[in-house]
């Protein structure tokens, strides 16, 4: 018994764990200081967020812009890869976060340690804070989740390193764009009511309790606001368009935290940009088609008319 | 509790932690462990159907009981009724009210008579097919007075319920696992090392084979009605390694946890996809199943012993209500059906049992007839599963009149060709190791043991490697579901 067990330990366990540590270790070190996370240098301006920025805004349309937005990212991590995303490439001169209602509800938590810790945490490993990481794997407590976050990372890092690519930031954040089911989603036959049930989206009542929440997902809302500052890069907030019938039980917080916290951030507000709802996937997210009109409207008419230039969007706010 | 999940990676260590080193001195105590740790296993994915295994647990060891005394046989016979009623009763109740309800309902309106009924939104017990039948083979072996019934209540909750094999089998017969509960297990280090090395085996099967095919199964099925004739072959090629790589890998896994404990439990699969005839695959295909339904049922009609018309009779009984046993669908009737019709032929003409022994054994490869004879075999098999893995028989049809048009013979072409290129790969890696290893009880058992050890160990790891790289999220096992 002793001996099958010093083997299983010996033989097994520890020369394995032994591999897989060094090898996590080298190849998360070798993506992080090499440079493989360069954008062109046409490029101006990043946008980042969650799914409904992904569904909304198509940069093969706008000029000069990158969308990195990728489903269920949560601040921290959006904060992560901007913060690479600037150091590694100084032409970026204005970086689009998605602000919507949904960032500020307390489930947002999912989004940070939740169930979508292995989706997060694989896309921006190598960048990523590290003790943030095992701060958002001791909150998730799921351990099936963690491993599956800590494999999926190994296996995105190897993947790359093997295949020889040279930009982990095309690999991994460009070409991934999500959610592809939303994105091929086609609402033009169905009955309104099929895929638009409700009016309001209620988050419930705790969403009002923002400090005890999702404090965690603002706090690096506010990182991004101080990183960029410091890097002299623009910072804009933005709201992707949503169906016209479409109202939020917390829009009043929402709105407050922005005028309290973000006042001097300019604010791209296209909640109540009209679209017909053939264009939407659901209640949140704009389809394929949806997102080719809406940034061909942005290409034509914001982008060219300055109002992405922050301080006449501030003076127009006001 | 999945066996490729992180949970039963700790679980495992814990129990047999506890096993051999708290437990070891007392078989009441190592008994009363495998069912605390069999409930836990099972309490994990659902803890309110633990009261469904106590509650045949206790009707069935009060049966016994009362069996044990009763010379009646008119009451003998009623005894035996109850636990079959009550079993069946729930099997029935779970998996398949909604089924009948549904089809009296069509079959009503068919003729022009519209009723009501209501179907209940009923959540099917992981594994309640599979215990069932185990503890219905205790009833009805106590009844045949096969075998004496058990006065340890601890020892018979431990068969009902023992964690490795409760959830998806082998379904084991209480004269063969039973006993095992009776005896002091030693630990037995040849023992333990072969059923890591057909864990080992087990989770690779699942997650690597059963795993990538099902993903691109999935697709192709999914979405039939966009693809090409030689597309949806690939997809039913890729559904037939699926549903033997997660079956057949949740075999090996339990037998090799089994054996971690001291326990024997019987050989669940013999290298099916290898069979030169029909007769010959369901004799290595789910073999505990197989060969349950021939001793509980199959013999108790009277088997081939009669006529052409009762031997054909019997032979659609065994079949059809084999494919009922997976699930409440036509389309899992029409399977067995089918395999029934290709069964037939061999037995009406005496020629079902003329491939006993394994294809060429102690030869490097099959002759050609052999060959031709597999390659038949696993066509109709793989024909079969189509009907098996489609959703309703409208689905099957489609997928079948589509293969047998004039894109057969166009290039497969679908969203995942990338990964099926890969999982093609490593599918045709398995089968030469199967091929290989076609002669033991699993395909690694013997392959590697006389290399050196840092040979040896450099396949293990290899096999491990393998298991991390190609498996994906942990995806449930198939047969959870029948």
């Amino acid at each position: 018994m002793k001996l099958f067990i010093i083997k299983i330990i010996f033989a097994g366990v520890i020369p394995l764990s032994l591999v897989f540590t060094i090898s996590y270790l080298w190849s998360t070190n070798i993506i992080e200081k090499g440079s493989y996370f360069s954008i062109p240098n046409e490029i101006h301006s990043v946008i980042l967020g969650h799914s409904h920025s992904a569904c909304a805004f198509n940069d093969s349309i706008i000029d000069g812009f990158y969308n990195l937005s990728q489903n269920t990212e949560g601040y921290p991590y959006t904060y992560f890869k901007a913060q690479k995303i600037i150091e590694d490439n100084k032409h970026v001169k204005n970086i689009f976060i998605e602000y919507t209602n949904n960032q500020i509800t307390p489930w947002a938590s999912n989004r940070i340690y939740g169930i979508y810790l292995d989706i997060n945490v694989p896309r921006i490993f190598p960048v990523a804070d590290k003790k943030f990481i095992l701060k958002s794997f001791y909150k998730s407590g799921n351990i099936s989740d963690i491993t599956n976050a800590i494999i999926k990372s190994y296996k995105s890092n190897l993947e790359f390193i093997i295949s020889g690519k040279r930009n982990y930031l095309e690999e991994f954040w460009h070409n991934n764009i999500t959610p592809q089911h939303v994105f091929s989603a086609d609402t033009s036959h169905m009955p309104l009511d099929f895929y638009f049930k409700s009016s309001e989206i209620n988050f419930g009542k705790n969403f009002i309790d923002i400090y005890s929440v999702h404090r965690e997902n603002l706090i690096y809302l506010f990182k991004m606001k101080a990183l960029c500052k410091k890097h002299k890069v623009n910072l804009f907030l933005i709201r992707s368009p949503l169906p016209q019938h479409v109202s939020f039980s917390n829009e009043s917080t929402f709105i407050n935290i922005k005028e309290t916290f973000f006042s001097d951030i300019a604010f791209l507000d296209f909640k109540d940009y009209p679209m017909n709802l053939c264009f939407f996937a659901d209640n949140q997210h704009l389809n394929r088609k949806g997102g080719i009109e809406f940034s061909h409207f942005f290409n034509d008419s914001i982008v060219p008319n300055g109002l992405i230039d922050k301080s006449s969007l501030l003076k127009k706010a006001k | 509790m999945l066996f490729n999940s992180i949970d039963f990676a700790i679980f495992l260590p814990i129990v047999f932690i506890l096993y051999w080193f708290v437990t070891n001195n007392s078989l009441k105590l190592q008994n009363f462990l495998i069912v605390a740790a069999s409930y836990l296993f099972y309490g994990w994915w659902d803890w309110r159907f633990l009261a469904l295994i106590l509650f045949s647990t206790l009707v069935d060891y009060t049966i016994g009981q009362q069996l044990r005394n009763e010379e009646n046989k008119l009451k003998r016979k009623t005894l035996l009724w109850i636990s079959i009623l009550v079993n069946l009763g729930f099997l029935g109740f779970f998996k398949y009210y909604n089924f009948f309800l549904d089809n009296f309902i069509s079959a009503f309106s068919f003729f022009g008579q519209e009723i009501q009924g209501n179907s209940l939104n009923i959540i099917l017990p992981v594994g309640i097919s599979f215990y069932t039948f185990q503890t219905l083979s205790y009833t009805i072996d106590v009844y045949k007075r096969k075998l004496e019934p058990t006065k340890d209540f601890i020892a018979f909750s431990a068969f009902v319920s023992f964690f490795p094999q409760l959830v998806a089998g082998p379904i084991e017969r209480a004269t063969h696992l039973l006993p095992q509960f009776y005896h002091k297990r030693t630990f037995d280090y040849s023992k333990a090392v072969d059923g890591m090395r057909q864990i080992l085996w087990g989770l690779f099967k699942k997650m690597v084979i059963a795993d990538n095919c099902a993903e691109c199964a999935n697709q192709i099925f999914n979405n039939s009605a966009d693809m090409n004739g030689s597309t949806l072959v690939l997809g039913a090629l890729f559904f037939t390694f699926q549903i033997y790589g997660d079956f057949s890998g949740y075999s090996d896994i339990a037998i090799g946890t089994s054996r971690l404990f001291g326990f024997d439990l019987m050989q669940n699969f013999k290298f099916p996809y290898f069979s030169r005839d029909i007769a010959e695959f369901w004799r290595r295909w789910h073999i505990s199943l197989s060969t349950w339904f021939r001793d509980y049922l199959y013999i108790p009609l009277g088997g081939s012993r009669g006529g052409t018309l009762m031997k054909v009779r019997n032979t659609f009984i065994i079949f059809i209500v084999s494919g009922f046993w997976h699930g409440a669908n036509w389309t899992f009737i029409v399977w067995g059906a089918l395999n029934a019709i290709y069964f037939l032929p061999l037995l009406l003409t005496n020629n079902n049992r003329n491939n006993i022994a394994t294809v060429a054994q102690g030869k490097l490869l099959p002759t050609l007839k052999e060959l031709a004879h597999m390659l038949l075999t696993f066509g109709l098999t793989v024909f079969a599963w189509i009907f098996f893995r489609a959703e309703n028989m409208g689905h099957a049809y489609s997928y079948i009149s589509e293969i047998f048009s004039f894109s057969l013979f166009e290039i497969p072409k679908f969203a995942g060709m990338g990964m099926a290129t890969i999982t093609i790969i490593l599918v045709g890696l398995f089968v030469l190791i199967e091929w290989k290893g076609r002669e033991g009880q699993y395909a690694i058992s013997h392959l590697g043991i006389k290399w050196s050890p840092p040979l040896r160990y450099a396949m293990y790891y290899a096999i491990i490697i393998a298991i991390f790289w190609f498996g994906g999220k942990e995806q449930e096992f198939l047969y959870f579901q029948f």
